[in-house]
C-alpha cells in the first residue's frame, strides 16, 4: 500500500546530496507539505463547519490538501504556513458552496438531502439540534460565517483568523459575537415555530 | 448574549467533531490524498521521491551508477595498440598542423549533423587531407580511401623495393611535406592491416 513515510523522509534525500539541486529543492517542498499535513485536523474541522456532515467534509479536506500541494510554491513565509493552509481551505470551502448552490438551481432544487438517504445510525448522529445549528450556521451572512467556523469549528486564535481574513482582531471579536447572535435566534425561532 | 446558548452551541460543535473524529482516519486521509497526488503528477515527482527513501533502489541506482563511469573511463582510458597508432598519427597531424584543424572541424560538423566518425576515422581523414588538401568532410570514407588505397599504396610498395623495408620517415614526427604525409600514410595502412 502507498502511503506517506514515518519520519523525516527529507532527511534521507538528503544523505545522496550529489542527485541534483532539483531533487533538494523536491526535498523541500515534500518536507513543508509534510508540516502543512500536520494540519489535517484543523482543515477537516474547518470543512466539517462548511460541510453538511463529515464525509462530505473529509472530501472537501483532500481537496483543501491537493490544491494546497498544487499551489504549495506560492508558500512565501514558511513559519507561517497554517495561515496560509487556513486560506486555502477557506476559499476551497467557499467554492464549494457556491458549486453546490449551483447545482440546487439547475437541479430545481428538488433534490433529497444526503442525510434523508442515511442509515438509521447515521441519522441518530445529527440530532435535531445539531441539524438546526448548521442550518443557521449556514443561513449566516459569508463574512459572519467564515468567522463563526474558523473560530468554532477549527479553533483559531483571533490573531489567526485576523491574519485569514485580513481583518482586525476586534472586528473577529464582533463579527463572533454577531454570528454567535444569529444563530441563537435561528435556533430559537425554528424551535420555537416546530 | 446568554452565556448558557453559547455553552449549547460549543457543545453541540464539539459534539459533531467526536462523532466526526471517530469515522476520521489519518492514515488513509494520507493514502487517498497520496494517491490523489501521484495520479495528478503522472507518477513521476512522488515515484522519484519514493525511489529514494527507499534504500534498495538507492542501493542498485549508486552501484549501476559506478559500474557505468568505471566503464567510460576504463573506455576512455585504456588504449589497444591499434587504438595507441590512431592516438599517435592524430598527435603526429596535429602538431603537423594540418591535422588540427581537421580534426577540430570534423568534432563541429559531427555535432552539428549527428554523424558518428570515430576517432579513427576522423584521423584517417586527416591524413587523406594532409594528401589532397581538400575537404573530405561529406566525403564517405569508403570513397575517400579507395582510389587513395590503390594509387598510393601501389606507389609505396614500389618505392619499397628499391629502400629499407621499414622507412626511418615513417616514425618522424616532423611531416612537413607532401611526400612525408604520403609515406606516413602508407606505413599508417600497413599497420592498419596488420592490426
Amino acid at each position: 500500500m502507498i502511503s506517506w513515510p514515518e519520519g523525516d523522509g527529507a532527511f534521507r534525500v538528503q544523505t545522496v546530496p550529489e542527485i541534483s539541486e532539483v531533487t533538494r529543492a523536491a526535498a523541500e517542498k515534500e518536507a513543508l507539505f509534510r508540516s502543512i499535513l500536520e494540519n489535517r485536523k484543523t482543515v477537516f474541522w474547518i470543512c466539517l463547519g462548511y460541510a453538511r456532515d463529515f464525509v462530505e467534509a473529509e472530501e472537501l479536506a483532500q481537496e483543501v490538501f491537493f490544491k494546497a500541494w498544487t499551489k504549495i510554491d506560492s508558500v512565501r513565509d514558511r513559519g507561517r504556513h497554517r495561515e496560509w493552509l487556513c486560506r486555502v481551505a477557506r476559499n476551497t470551502c467557499l467554492d464549494y458552496q457556491k458549486k453546490r448552490r449551483l447545482r440546487r438551481l439547475f437541479q430545481g432544487g428538488f433534490t433529497k438531502d444526503a442525510r434523508d438517504i442515511r442509515t438509521p445510525e447515521t441519522l441518530a448522529v445529527y440530532r435535531d439540534e445539531l441539524r438546526l445549528l448548521k442550518s443557521a450556521v449556514r443561513a449566516l451572512p459569508r463574512k459572519l460565517k467564515e468567522t463563526f467556523i474558523l473560530r468554532g469549528y477549527g479553533g483559531l486564535s483571533y490573531r489567526e483568523i485576523a491574519a485569514i481574513l485580513e481583518i482586525k482582531e476586534g472586528t473577529v471579536m464582533s463579527r463572533l459575537s454577531e454570528a454567535r447572535e444569529k444563530i441563537k435566534s435561528r435556533m430559537r425561532g425554528r424551535t420555537h415555530g416546530g | 448574549m446568554e452565556p448558557g446558548q453559547v455553552d449549547e452551541i460549543q457543545d453541540l460543535i464539539r459534539g459533531e467533531k467526536e462523532e466526526a473524529e471517530r469515522s476520521f482516519e489519518g492514515q488513509r486521509f494520507d493514502t487517498q490524498l497520496f494517491e490523489r497526488i501521484h495520479k495528478s503528477t503522472g507518477g513521476r515527482p512522488a515515484t522519484w521521491l519514493f525511489f529514494l527513501r527507499t534504500p534498495g533502489p538507492v542501493m542498485a541506482f549508486s552501484v549501476f551508477v559506478l559500474v557505468l563511469a568505471g566503464f567510460l573511463l576504463f573506455r576512455t582510458f585504456s588504449s589497444s595498440p591499434f587504438q595507441g597508432t590512431v592516438r599517435a598519427m592524430s598527435a603526429v597531424l596535429a602538431e603537423a598542423g594540418d591535422g588540427r584543424r581537421i580534426t577540430e572541424q570534423g568534432r563541429m560538423s559531427r555535432r552539428i549533423a549527428g554523424a558518428e566518425y570515430t576517432e579513427f576515422g576522423w584521423a584517417l581523414k586527416g591524413v587523406l587531407y594532409a594528401c589532397e588538401r581538400q575537404s573530405l568532410g561529406d566525403v564517405s570514407l569508403a570513397d575517400a580511401l579507395s582510389p587513395l588505397f590503390l594509387e598510393k599504396a601501389s606507389r609505396a610498395v614500389s618505392n619499397q623495393d628499391g629502400e629499407s623495408a621499414s622507412s626511418p620517415r615513417v616514425e618522424s614526427p616532423k611531416l612537413r611535406t607532401g611526400e612525408d604525409f604520403q609515406m606516413f600514410f602508407t606505413g599508417f595502412l600497413r599497420k592498419f592491416e596488420e592490426v
